[in-house]
């Protein structure tokens, strides 16, 4: 039956099938043989699953992974929860023992779809050859139905080695749950009207909006009513960052006027969003406000679930944030709001920030990661794909980093999964050889999934990977110094690798740049030319402290800003 | 006490997931009942704990594409 299963592939407009073979999966990869559906080897298969995220978020459509039973599905767990905490649509297709042995503990048997259940929005192991390609089908158009996720096929060897059956069995399922309802009029209603009222609106934007196609309603929004945006971190990826009313990203290591606007509302318009304590440090203050109605908060989400989860809003909005947005455009009085003040106070922090950063970096021997990334822009073409990894360079790209297409930043924020920068990259690549993709790692991040670097000449995938190389767990040993008296334990590398030999070994240029200056003309040359790139940057542990930081249970106005900017984050009205 | 009534087809594994999912809320499980009928397994349930989280379970289990039907109420009404 594993024709038929390549045949719905095809009907799907699947390229690439991800992963790694094995016995119980080889039946299926036979069956790619000679077929226009390219496999794409990784060397883990938790680079395949990071990969087909980079993929799927780019493509706008679900990638397609395909690993044997046993351990090659177990090393999927923590892409599959990566991207479930993320809402990115994939199916991953796992091999499986002949169902004969079921629950006997035959080599390389797992229940997948145990393992799996809570980390994946549909999982389903097929026991019949007919159920084969109805299970596909459910997976496929389930994961990018409504709020997108990830989906499982579990496929029994004796399964794929079977005939093709004549019929096909229905797989049941309730999918329409997932189709947005209409939007409710007379909630639009009163969002609009509190709208209207407001003295201190924001909009908080979350990944929903990316996903929803929704950032032009946003932006026509915020020009109408002269409201400020704010995202959360995936919502970063959702705000062209040159738009003059965008504030940057609130939260944990989010920008200081990103956390003023949202500390100091009185009307949230949060779209796409789940209410993320990374976002909001804790949710106290928040909850307080809404429920005395000092602050309005008006919460659309494509997922009910979503709605009042952590927060509970004045105003819940179920369906889809483009839909809902411009039946909010339609309904304002376009004069509605104008405080420019609260706007410009906002601009105010920013410069502040920009100048107190500026001479940090000016004091900073060698590089500083907020100058680097800085220096990095510059270097890159505007469409320019942006993959992290995890740690303290994934926080200051959230601060420093612009966004200027939709859909171009692309880091792992729910799950905070080191790893996932260059595997993201390769599939961000693989989705689109004629955009350029950068990718800005930690040596920590970075050698967790390095082994995928292979890829790069096999596939001709030509990535540029700057590491930002403090040789540190950065992130945990910033938290370290704060909040465990700087007892620093277990954070710190040895010199050991040289990432100049690995990029050697894996055949791609490297660079240890000695100054800004070539630090920019060899990026900005390898991304001209489509040529891969290895940057070791060097970057001295002790002076990279991620700043603002809001620590874990504190409200956005604690915020912990750099030396030498002296701002309250708290507004004070005329 | 709440009830919550769920239909599903008649699988393990669906069923397995609506357990995964309610062994996470806050609520007390007081009791669960699986009936079984043709195609389709019927999940009872009482549960008691604050309204949010009863709604939380409930709007989680929705989720499940595989929960073809969910209803919730008093304990005395369907139960």
């Amino acid at each position: 039956m594993v024709d038929k299963l390549v045949e719905v592939f095809r009907s799907y407009g699947i390229k690439h099938v991800l992963g790694i073979p094995g016995g119980s999966i080889m039946t299926l990869y036979d069956a790619l043989y000679n077929q226009d559906i390219e496999p794409v080897l990784f060397r883990h298969e938790q680079g395949a699953i990071h990969a087909a995220e980079g993929y799927a978020r780019v493509a706008r459509r679900p990638a397609v992974v395909a690993v044997t039973s046993g351990p090659g599905a177990a090393n999927l767990v923590t892409g599959l929860a990566d991207a479930y905490m993320d809402s990115v649509p994939l199916v991953a297709i796992t091999g499986q023992v002949a169902t004969t042995i079921f629950g006997r503990d035959g080599f390389q048997e797992t229940d997948i779809p145990g393992i799996v259940t809570p980390i994946t929005k549909f999982v389903y192991q097929v026991r019949k050859p007919a159920e084969a390609t109805a299970a596909f089908k459910a997976a496929y158009e389930i994961s990018m139905v409504g709020r997108p996720g990830p989906t499982v096929i579990d496929l029994p060897r004796d399964i794929q080695a079977s005939p093709a059956p004549s019929h096909e069995e229905r797989i049941v399922v309730n999918m329409e749950k997932f189709i947005p309802p209409p939007v409710d009029e007379d909630k639009v209603r009163i969002a609009v009207k509190y709208l209207a009222e407001a003295r201190r609106p924001v909009i908080l934007v979350g990944g929903g909006v990316l996903w929803s196609g929704a950032t032009p309603e946003v932006l026509e929004l915020s020009k109408m009513l002269y409201v400020p945006i704010v995202s959360t971190l995936p919502g970063k990826a959702a705000v062209p960052h040159d738009f003059p009313l965008y504030m940057g990203p609130a939260g944990m290591h989010g920008r200081a006027e990103a956390d003023a606007a949202l500390a100091n509302a009185d009307v949230i318009l949060a779209v796409g969003t789940r209410f993320s304590d990374r976002t909001w440090g804790r949710f106290k203050e928040l909850q307080e406000a809404v429920r005395s109605g000092r602050v309005k908060l008006i919460h659309i989400d494509v997922d009910k679930s979503e709605i009042g989860k952590n927060v509970k809003p004045t105003v819940g909005i179920v369906g889809d944030a483009k839909e809902a947005l411009r039946k909010i455009i339609n309904l304002l009085d376009a004069a509605a709001v104008s405080n420019q003040k609260f706007v410009a106070w906002l601009l105010e922090i920013r410069k502040k920030y920009e100048e107190a950063m500026s001479n940090v970096a000016d004091s900073t021997s060698g590089f500083h990661p907020w100058r680097a990334l800085k220096v990095l822009r510059r270097a890159a073409p505007r469409n320019t794909i942006l993959t992290t990894g995890v740690g303290s360079h994934q926080m200051w790209t959230e601060i420093a980093w612009e966004v200027y297409e939709p859909g171009s930043y692309i880091t792992s924020a729910g799950l905070g999964t080191m790893g996932f920068g260059v595997p993201a990259a390769l599939g961000a690549k693989l989705a689109a050889r004629d955009r350029p993709v950068l990718c800005i790692d930690g040596d920590g991040s970075f050698q967790m999934t390095m082994n995928n670097l292979a890829l790069v000449r096999e596939y001709d995938l030509p990535i540029v990977v700057v590491i930002f190389d403090n040789r540190a767990l950065q992130l945990v040993k910033q938290w370290q110094i704060y909040m465990y008296q700087r007892r620093i334990i277990a954070t710190e590398f040895s010199k050991m690798p040289d990432f100049l030999k690995i990029a050697e070994a894996y055949n791609i240029d490297a660079v240890k740049p000695e100054n800004y200056a070539q630090l920019e003309s060899a990026v900005a040359r390898a991304l001209r030319n489509n040529e891969p790139l290895i940057v070791d940057l060097t970057i001295d542990s002790e002076s990279d402290i991620v700043l603002p930081w809001v620590k874990p249970g504190d409200w956005l106005t604690s915020a912990i800003l750099p030396e030498g900017m002296e701002v309250k984050l708290t507004y004070e009205e005329d | 006490m709440r009830r919550i009534s769920i239909v599903t087809p008649k699988s393990l594994d669906a069923l397995g997931r609506v357990i995964a999912v309610t062994r996470r809320a806050k609520v007390q499980l007081v009791d669960m009942a699986v009936t079984s009928e043709d195609s389709l397994y019927r999940v009872h349930m009482k549960v008691e704990g604050p309204h949010d989280e009863v709604q939380w379970l409930v709007s989680k289990l929705d989720k499940l594409p595989e929960v073809l039907k969910i209803d919730e109420g008093n304990i005395d009404i369907n139960y």
